[in-house]
């Protein structure tokens, strides 16, 4: 199978600041992408450099077995959601959802049907004729991603679609874009700085930072097996703990050593809190450290425990709330996991 | 009004701004009557004060004025009318102007021995009919001026004897108008009807009159704002000769970097000569009186023409004049004069058999301004 | 109780507008009905000043506001050119450009017309410049004192005027927008006629009047930089003066005035069409 998008060697810098760094990104046909990456990463130019609002310093761009580096974004077969909508205020909405066809200069009665289709689907017909300054900010979100799709582009780009909404109407939002993206069946791209968005959308993430993909994935690859440090810690709760790998043999700052193949490096292990068990007496795991706990917080759904393994090293731990008996602050505890839930990345 | 009067009294001191005139066509009431013991109110054109207010003669006499400058002659018709009369003690019109003046009972008639410098005022100004009512004199001449044919000698080495001449396919484009309705009108009608009284004319002559202006319009390049304008344009190089014009240009133009020369075509042209009257009722008579014989002493006159470039009419302040300013003006043959530019007068101001009064011949000019 | 007390509240503003703008028009449509002969005011009501008006005037205001078309078209292209390049081409020189524009301003008018009258004249810049360069061997005369260096001139001075409404309302317009359109598949010139233009009609409506209505009412720049040439103006302002008919002056200021509101209208109504989605 091969990729509907294809990014080769993508680069762009401003100046002296390189925004993005050069790399290469793969997104199939029907996928749901997220970018996600802390703010500044570069995110937003990358969708600019595949939407043709910016032209990137190295690379290409190819849509569709066609190379599309070179041409403004009146001729790519994508379209975008922007941050602040875009929307034309002195139009309707009804105007701005058929802009895109009255331009391709498509039959009147054609437009007509195909804007009243696309009002349906964005459930947004009541509102037709007002003019998109009446309407609330979910309700221009819908008008942007009607007037996008009505278009039926390739590749449907997003920046940030949610960002400026409350956090309820940011589920609801969530919820209709999953099904566009189902009853639409296009590919659609969009980028986040909030994981939660990213893992609860997108079938496929590219993490960034500082200019570059430092994986690209499934979301479950992703959190459970991240490829360097900071995809570790940028999705989800992680322990890291620091070590050494010599001869095939990782020895952690923290005590325990544990076979590990790879080079001769410093290496940073990482384990998921809800990975750790407390370990009763005589029980075994593949990984085991003890401490003293320093705190112990009920949190609805789980507890949290910080133990401190030395003088420099905490774990943290989520146990199950039906856990018996409950520990206590000042206790001493084993802790282990399996090798199979912990992750060896490059210091 | 007229002739030197709306543009040109105020531009001669403003030539270089040409649009003194309109600007001020809006002028403000008169200045607040509260006065102390002779504070003399003066209704007149801009600079027409400074004879008399530019050293410490009014200090000497302990008076003080209260100035209001005009942009036009019918504001000195409509202030003294509109309740100006025991109000106002210095008017200055155009001589034309005066006998309306007296007709409407708005001055008063000079006595003579109370303005001593009278004698020193050369006949030609002083006995002047205009400013002569019923055998009596009305009217303190104090600067004067004609319309002459002004010329570049580098592009016209012998100028035209005849106003006609101008109609000739080699001026055409080089000839300069200025915009001086009455000055215009009344050189038109000497040329175009031959009438020796250019302002009394039938309403047929006054057509005719127009029909040749705007013959001479075809032929012009730029019809002026301003003396200075006119000057602008051949110091520039953008016409040779001009329609109407003034003594004074061949200053302004020197001062440009351009020699100028003027004539005075066979037909001859018009004249103007602009008086201190005192208006009826005026509540300050003896000040008014020495404003008046203060205006034509050797000092003030002396002043106008080296300051304000005006033609003066005391004869002995004419003879106590620098060489380049007394060559302006045509002092030497002043007698004669009267037989290239006269002093005319004013059109009818109201209706008087079959000629045309003023507002008439306004509004047929305009029929030349739109042409 | 409370709805009286902001009557109160506009009182003092709807004073002044009156006072301002109310009442001298007043003045002015009365006044126009009157007629003065011989230095008196006759008050009874007539409508020969507007016989007059469309008798005698009809040609010199047509071609005013001919020229005041024409110039009002050309300085509103400009200004909205102009304005075009500093939202959306200058990037961190749109500042500068605007104060380029602004300092035009001051300097005066006066100033303006004189420059041009040194650049265009027999033996000014221009000329001098094409006759050295070979191009003519005898000056265009037709420079100064024409139809051209009347409007040319009053472009000049006029066109901050056009400059600031324009940019004004196009700095309303959001990156995102122009965007926007392009990703719908806008190039230029869709974008400039669906998306620019039409929501720049107010401030181009605004240019175009401030524009039209002091071209139409000047009578300066006709009168040193024109030559022979008479616009409205120049035949109105003696009517205030010299010729003292005011009520002839109030009449053809306000057919003038009639006339610039109708073409007003009607380039409102061409730019709206122009607009439509
Ligand atoms: N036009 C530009 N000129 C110069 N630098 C720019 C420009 N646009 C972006 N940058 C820089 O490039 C880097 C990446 O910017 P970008 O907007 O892509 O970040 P982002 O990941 O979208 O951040 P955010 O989450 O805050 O929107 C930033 O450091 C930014 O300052
Ligand atoms: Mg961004």
């Amino acid at each position: 199978m091969t990729a509907l998008l294809k990014l080769r060697g993508i680069s762009k810098r401003y100046g002296d600041a390189v925004a993005v760094q050069p790399l290469d990104l793969d997104i199939f046909a029907h996928d749901f992408v997220a970018i996600l990456g802390p703010s500044g990463c570069g995110k937003t130019t990358l969708l600019r450099m595949i939407g043709g609002f910016v032209a990137p310093t190295s690379g290409t761009v190819e849509i569709d077995g066609r190379d599309v580096t070179r041409i403004g974004p009146e001729q790519r077969p994508t379209n975008t959601v922007f941050q602040g909508y875009g929307l034309f205020p002195h139009m309707t909405v009804r105007q701005n959802v058929g802009y895109g066809l009255r331009l391709q200069k498509k039959p009147k009665a054609e437009i007509a049907d195909r804007v009243a289709e696309a009002l349906r689907q964005s459930r947004l017909t009541e509102f037709a004729d007002r003019s998109v300054t009446a309407l609330s900010g979910g309700q221009q979100q819908r008008v942007a991603l009607a007037r996008a799709l009505i278009l039926r582009p390739k590749v449907l780009l997003l920046d940030e679609p949610l960002a400026a909404l409350d956090l309820k109407l940011r589920h609801a939002m969530q919820d209709e874009l999953r099904r566009l993206h189902q009853e639409f069946g296009g590919t659609f791209v969009f980028v986040t700085h909030d994981q939660g968005e990213a893992l609860s959308l997108a079938n496929r993430i590219a993490v960034m930072n500082a200019g570059r993909i430092e994986q690209e994935g499934d979301a479950e690859t992703i959190y459970t097996a991240p490829a360097t440090r900071f995809v570790a810690t940028f999705i989800g709760e992680a322990n890291l703990l620091p070590g050494e790998r010599k001869a095939g043999q990782v020895k952690l700052e923290a005590g325990p050593s544990f076979a590990d193949a790879g080079a001769d490096e410093p290496v940073t292990t990482v384990v998921r809190p809800k990975a750790v068990r407390l370990l009763r007496a005589e029980e075994k795991a593949d990984i085991e450290i003890s401490g003293s706990l320093t705190e112990v917080v009920y949190l609805g759904d789980h507890i949290k425990c910080v133990v401190a393994v030395s003088d420099k090293q905490d774990v943290v731990v989520h146990l199950d709330v039906a856990v018996a008996p409950r520990p206590v602050v000042g206790e001493h505890v084993r802790l282990g996991w399996s090798i199979q839930q912990q992750r060896v990345v490059s210091a | 009004m007229g002739r030197k009067i709306s543009d040109f009294a105020l531009t001669r001191r403003h030539f270089t701004q040409g649009l003194a005139a309109t600007a001020l066509a809006g002028t403000v009431g008169l200045p607040s009557m509260a006065r102390a013991e002779s504070a003399v109110t003066f209704l007149g054109w801009q600079g027409y004060d400074d004879p008399v207010a530019f050293d410490g003669f009014l200090k000497e006499k302990g008076i003080t004025l209260n100035t209001t400058y005009i942009g036009n002659n019918d504001e000195i018709v409509a202030k003294l009318r509109g309740g100006g009369i025991g109000q106002i003690d210095i008017v200055t019109p155009y001589m034309g102007y005066i006998p309306l003046l007296v007709k409407l009972d708005l001055i008063q008639p000079i006595d003579e021995s109370r303005v001593p410098n009278l004698k020193d005022v050369m006949p030609i100004f002083r006995n002047d009919p205009n400013i002569v009512v019923d055998g009596k004199l009305y009217g303190v001449p104090f600067t004067w001026g004609g319309g002459p044919m002004v010329y570049d000698p580098s592009v016209i080495a012998t100028p035209p004897t005849s106003w006609k001449d101008l109609l000739k396919p080699e001026f055409t484009g080089k000839v300069g108008m200025m915009d001086d309705p009455l000055g215009n009108m009344m050189i038109g009608a000497l040329v175009a009807t031959g009438t020796q009284t250019p302002t009394k004319l039938t309403a047929a002559q006054l057509e005719q009159t127009i029909d040749f202006l705007i013959e001479v319009k075809k032929q012009s390049r730029v019809v002026a704002a301003s003396w200075g304008d006119l000057s602008d344009a051949i110091a520039r190089g953008d016409v040779a000769i001009t329609f109407n014009g003034w003594e004074t240009m061949v200053k302004f133009c020197a001062d440009k970097g351009k020699v100028v020369k003027y004539t005075y075509p066979s037909e001859r042209t018009h004249a103007w000569l602009d008086n201190y009257c005192i208006a009826k009722d005026a509540p300050n008579l003896d000040a008014a009186y020495e404003l008046c014989n203060r205006v034509i002493s050797v000092e003030g006159q002396k002043r106008l023409a080296e300051v304000a470039l005006q033609a003066i009419v005391n004869s002995e302040a004419v003879a106590a004049l620098p060489e380049d300013i007394r060559a302006l003006y045509p002092y030497g043959e002043i007698e004669d004069y009267g037989k290239k530019a006269s002093f005319f007068g004013f059109p009818p101001v109201e209706p008087e058999g079959d000629l045309t009064t003023f507002s008439d011949w306004l509004k047929a000019y305009e029929r030349f301004k739109a042409a | 109780m409370e709805s009286r007390s902001n009557y109160w509240l506009v009182a003092p503003s709807a004073l002044v507008f009156v006072a301002l703008f109310i009442a001298p028009m007043a003045f002015f449509v009365v006044l126009s009905f009157w007629q003065v002969e011989y230095f008196e005011l006759s008050t009874e009501p007539t409508l020969a000043n507007y016989r007059d008006v469309f008798v005698n005037y009809w040609r010199v205001m047509g071609f005013t506001v001919a020229v005041a078309t024409a110039t009002a078209l050309l300085t509103t292209f400009l200004g909205f050119v102009f304005s075009f390049l500093a939202r959306f081409r200058a990037g961190q020189w749109a500042q500068a450009l605007l104060f380029i524009v602004l300092i035009t301003l001051f300097g005066g008018y006066l100033m303006k017309i004189y420059a041009w009258k040194t650049i265009l004249g027999n033996e000014g810049v221009l000329n001098s410049a094409l006759m050295a360069m070979g191009i003519i061997s005898s000056p265009i005369t037709s420079l100064l004192y024409s139809p051209q260096a009347v409007v040319l001139t009053l472009m000049h001075f006029s066109l901050p005027f056009a400059v600031l409404p324009i940019y004004a309302s196009m700095r309303g317009i959001s990156d995102a927008e122009v965007e926007a359109a392009r990703d719908l598949g806008a190039g230029r010139w869709p974008i400039l006629s669906t998306v620019i233009v039409p929501r720049c009609q107010s401030g181009i409506v605004a240019g175009f009047s401030f524009v039209f209505l002091m071209v139409g009412g000047d009578y300066v720049t006709p009168l040193l930089v024109g030559g022979k040439i008479t616009m409205i103006g120049n035949l109105i302002a003696p009517q205030f003066g010299a010729q003292f008919n005011w009520p002839l002056g109030a009449a053809m200021s306000l057919v003038m005035l009639l006339a610039a509101v109708a073409i007003i209208y009607l380039f409102r109504f061409l730019v709206a069409l122009g607009s439509r989605p």
